[in-house]
Parts: C-alpha cells; structure tokens; sequence
C-alpha cells in the first residue's frame, strides 16, 4: 500500500522540462516532424495504433514522438487519448477477401489462384545493416530508387493517404478451398459480440471473440513469445501459415437514421490464418483446425503470433488437456496488455513509505523477540 | 433543392458510390470542386464532431465478428434549407472537421436535380483516377509475384 503525499512541485516541474530537453536531443539536429515518423517509422505507428487499439496514424506519430519512441508509452498515450472521444458507431465487419492485396503468401501451396506476391516484405532481405541509408537523405536518393519506403504510404487511416492503398483485385482465400472439402474446420459463425473489453472487463471463460479482441490489442512481444513457447512444445499445434495477406479493406459506419452503413475511409489490415493439427477419430473423419490473427498496418509478427496464440486457446474447445502457459486463458488474457502490466509494475516506484516502515518495525520486533533471552 | 431519385433505394445505391470515391478523393481536390459549385444554402444539423468508430473483423476473415479496435472518425449531417428533407452525412476516418462537413455537403448535393448531374461527372472523373492509381500499384505489387520451385529430392 502505497499513501499520498504532498509537495515536490517544483521538482516535478523541473523534471519534466529536464525530460523536454532530453526528448529534443542537440538543437542543432532538426526535429522529426510527425508526417516524417507516419510515412518513415510506420511499422512503429502500426505497433502503436494496435496495442493503443486507436487507429489514427497521425496521432500515433505524435505520441511516437511525445515518447520519444518509447513504444510502450506512445500506446499509453493513445489509450488515454481516446477516453475522451465519443464512439459515434461499431463497423461493419470489414471484409478481408474483398481487400486490395498488397501482400499474399501461402506456405501450405506452391501455387495458389492469385498466387505468392512478396509485397513490401523484410523476407529475404540479408539483415546486414544498410550504410546507403546512414548517409544523408539528399545522397540516398539516389543510391536507393527500388526502397518500399519512398512510396507514398497507405498504412493510414485517415483520408490523404488512403488513396494509395494495394491493388491486387480480391483472391480467393487459400483455406476456402480446404473449406470446401471438409478438410479443414469451417469458421464459427455466432451472430454479435456481446462483451467490449473498452466497456467492460474480462471475465472468464472469454468466448473467442472477446479473446480476438483481447489478443489484437495485447502486446506484441508477449504473445510472440507465447507463440513461440507453443512451437517448443508447450501447447503443441502443430501450425503452418496457410494464409498471410496484407491489403487495403474498406471501413463502413453505419448511419442509423439511414438504416445501412457509409463507406468511411480505407484501413491498410494483415491477416494470418494458421492452420493447425488436425482432429477427428472414431465418427469424425480427420480435420485440420485452425486459428486467426488480424492487424491494422502491415503487423506481420503480430497477427501470427496472435493466430498461433489463438489456437492454443481453443484446448478446451477442441477436448485438448491445458498443460502450458500458452493455452491458459485467465494467464494469456488478464497479461497480454502491456498498459495494465506497466501500469502496475511501474506502482513499484510510488512511495510505499508506510507500507515498508511497518515491514521494518515488524521484522525489528522479531529479531528482538529472537534475542530476548528465554524466560 | 429538388431530390433526383424516385425512391430511397436508389438514392441508397446512388450515394454508396459516391461517398466510396468521396472518401479516397484527396481533401484539396474534393473542397476545390465544392467550393467552385453554385451553392445553395444549407443547414448544418449536427456539426463536425471528432470521435471513435469501433472497427469489426471476421474470425478467419469470412466468419463470426469480433472487436478489432477503435478507429477516428469525424461526422457532420447537414440538410437542405426548405425542408424537403433531404439529408448529406460526412462520416471520415481521422479528425478532420472541415473534410467531414464537405463530404456531408457533397453528399446533399449530390442528391439535388439541377447540381446532381454535375456533382456525377467529377465522381466519375475521381473514380477513374483512382483505379487508375490502383492500377499503377497493382502493377507493382504484381512485380512482387513468386514462383517458387521444389527442388526435387528422392525418387519424386
């Protein structure tokens, strides 16, 4: 327990403008101005806009750069931020098989219908650290006409950039044709979300949707580890990437006077189906199971490891014994948000003055007790 | 204002396409035309609010939704001043009032009898436009394209 305490404004001013300075860096360096992180550091805007579960590629620039890049706060900042917005609606689902595809990979097929497009990918790049980009921007530009970043980026929400968006016409999506056979399990099917972690907190058993919404807005470091802890045999799945696409999806609002929804702005989103270790036995003819990860931007690492991670959460739906971390949801769910994590080890640094003299008075006493010769 | 459509239904189709181009049509160009129009007055009913809009997925991308998270989203309904009940929605991502307000009033407009006809040709104009960029970038990602070949092993 912690107790309040009075005084310290002066410090705490001084500190902050100390903070300010620091977040500036040399004067004689110029500033990164926010369309510069949007379009140059936008996998980090992406990572905030998901885990800060706000989808504004400006404001997430903006507090990229308040945070000096410290990831975990820009997120903090965003879901501060939108506390004090209204919710003018929910969209309709969007529609991943009509997305404008920017990237698709299967690992399951050699040749699907539409077939491997890389995109904009780090696969197969060599990891060597590129000099060409140390030297300033004047000189790279033309070292580096073939660089992905000098596109005019779609990865926003908002409305300038999302013209720019992917293009492929829709594909057919690779697992429909496993569905088609029975080969691998259909997707579930329920009506309407029925819990909003924004409104109301998580209870357990979560159903899967309220698990999706959990694991979209969960952080990315956790969950691929997690993900990772299911491939060393914690919570084996089994999995193959049947399916990553990343592309641009029309959002749709609805207007209720109206009674049918407008289209509002396009959203750059990646997707990842995984498909897993089959079941059946007995009555039930073998079939693939599968689990979903879906990400605004282009969050690759992300959607996999929520869709591995979604997987392992499904043992009990699937009669599979919980032995691992990876498939106990109270543990993935009530941990996989990094504001309420840091939240609550960051605590540590307020004053428990009280809390520990007490501490103190108490193993005093019983050291004292413990020298006291016997009566 | 006069409204060009016989009924609500084809107003509804109407207006999906060109609120669909509206909202990929960049701000300058879409105020610009808005603002070379001949203009009647109009009535702002709920002005250019900033807010959230909470975004749906689909499990495997074609089933059951579910929450993804919240996204900006300004709005604006303006109708027309002689009560014909006629009604524009501005509904855009991000948090831009004056874009929101000019997409409502383009979206009243567009469903007036005399400007309508006019407001047709810049959507169709805008439209090509855009699938012509989106052609440029489909060629692009097209270049992307793999083929992956199996090396053979064994007897196979």
């Amino acid at each position: 327990m912690y107790v309040a305490v009075k005084g310290g404004e002066k410090a705490i001013a001084e500190a902050h403008a100390l903070l300010a300075e620091l977040r500036r860096g040399d004067p004689a360096v110029a500033e990164l101005s926010l369309a510069q992180i949007q379009n140059q550091l936008s996998l980090a805007v992406d990572r905030v806009m998901n885990e800060g579960s706000l989808f504004d590629a400006e404001l997430a620039a903006l507090a990229i750069k308040q945070a000096q890049g410290d990831l975990i706060e820009a997120i903090f900042l965003l879901r501060a931020y939108r506390t004090t917005l209204p919710r003018h609606g929910v969209s309709t689902p969007i529609e991943t098989s009509e997305m404008r595809v920017l990237r698709r990979i299967s690992a399951t097929f050699k040749d699907v219908p539409g077939g491997q497009i890389l995109g904009p990918t780090y696969d197969y790049t060599h990891r060597l650290l590129d000099f060409s980009l140390a030297v300033d921007a004047m000189d790279a530009a033309q070292v580096d006409d073939d660089d992905w970043a000098e596109e005019p980026h779609h990865h926003d929400s908002t409305h300038s950039d999302a013209q720019s968006g992917g293009s492929e016409k829709s594909l057919p999506r690779v697992l429909a044709l496993l569905e088609q056979e029975g080969l691998v399990e259909p997707p579930p099917t329920e009506a309407s979300v029925s819990v909003d972690l924004t409104r109301e907190p998580l209870d357990f058993p979560a159903a899967r949707e309220t698990r999706l919404q959990a694991l979209a807005r969960g952080d990315e470091g956790y969950l691929l580890s997690l993900a990772y802890s299911t491939q060393r045999g914690y919570g084996r799945t089994h999995p193959f990437a049947g399916e990553i696409r990343s592309g641009v999806v029309m959002v749709h609002c609805p207007v209720e006077e109206l009674g049918y929804a407008l289209p509002v702005g396009e959203l750059l989103v990646t997707e990842c189906d995984m498909i897993n270790q089959f079941q059946g036995g007995g009555q039930v003819e073998p079939t693939f199971t599968r689990g979903y990860g879906l990400q605004v931007g282009l969050s690759e690492r992300k959607a996999m490891s929520m869709a591995l991670v979604d997987r392992a959460l499904r043992a009990d739906e699937l009669d599979e014994e919980r032995l691992s971390p990876a498939q106990d949801e109270e543990f993935v769910l009530a941990h996989c948000d990094n504001v309420e994590a840091w939240g609550f080890v960051s605590h540590l640094k307020l004053p428990h003055y009280v809390d520990f003299q007490s501490e103190l008075a108490l193993i005093r006493a019983l050291r004292q007790a413990a020298e006291a010769p016997d009566v | 204002m006069r409204s060009r459509f016989q009924s609500s239904e084809a107003l509804k189709e109407a207006r999906l396409h060109w609120l669909s181009v509206c909202v990929r049509t960049p701000k300058d160009n879409l105020c610009q035309f808005l603002n070379g129009l001949e203009r009647p007055a109009i009535r702002i009913l709920k002005a250019p609010e900033v807010g959230l809009v909470m975004t749906q997925g689909r499990t495997h991308g074609t089933g059951a939704p579910f929450l993804l998270g919240e996204a900006s989203m300004t709005r604006c309904v303006v109708s027309d001043t002689d009560d014909q009940g006629l009604f524009g929605y501005g509904q855009i991502l991000g948090r831009d009032k004056e874009l929101a307000r000019a997409i409502a009033e383009l979206d009243l407009l567009a469903q007036d009898m005399e400007l309508g006809p006019q407001i047709d040709v810049w959507i169709a104009a805008w439209h090509d436009e855009l699938q012509s960029m989106e052609h440029a970038e489909s060629e692009r990602v097209q270049a992307t394209r793999v083929d992956f070949l199996t090396l053979v092993r064994g007897e196979d």
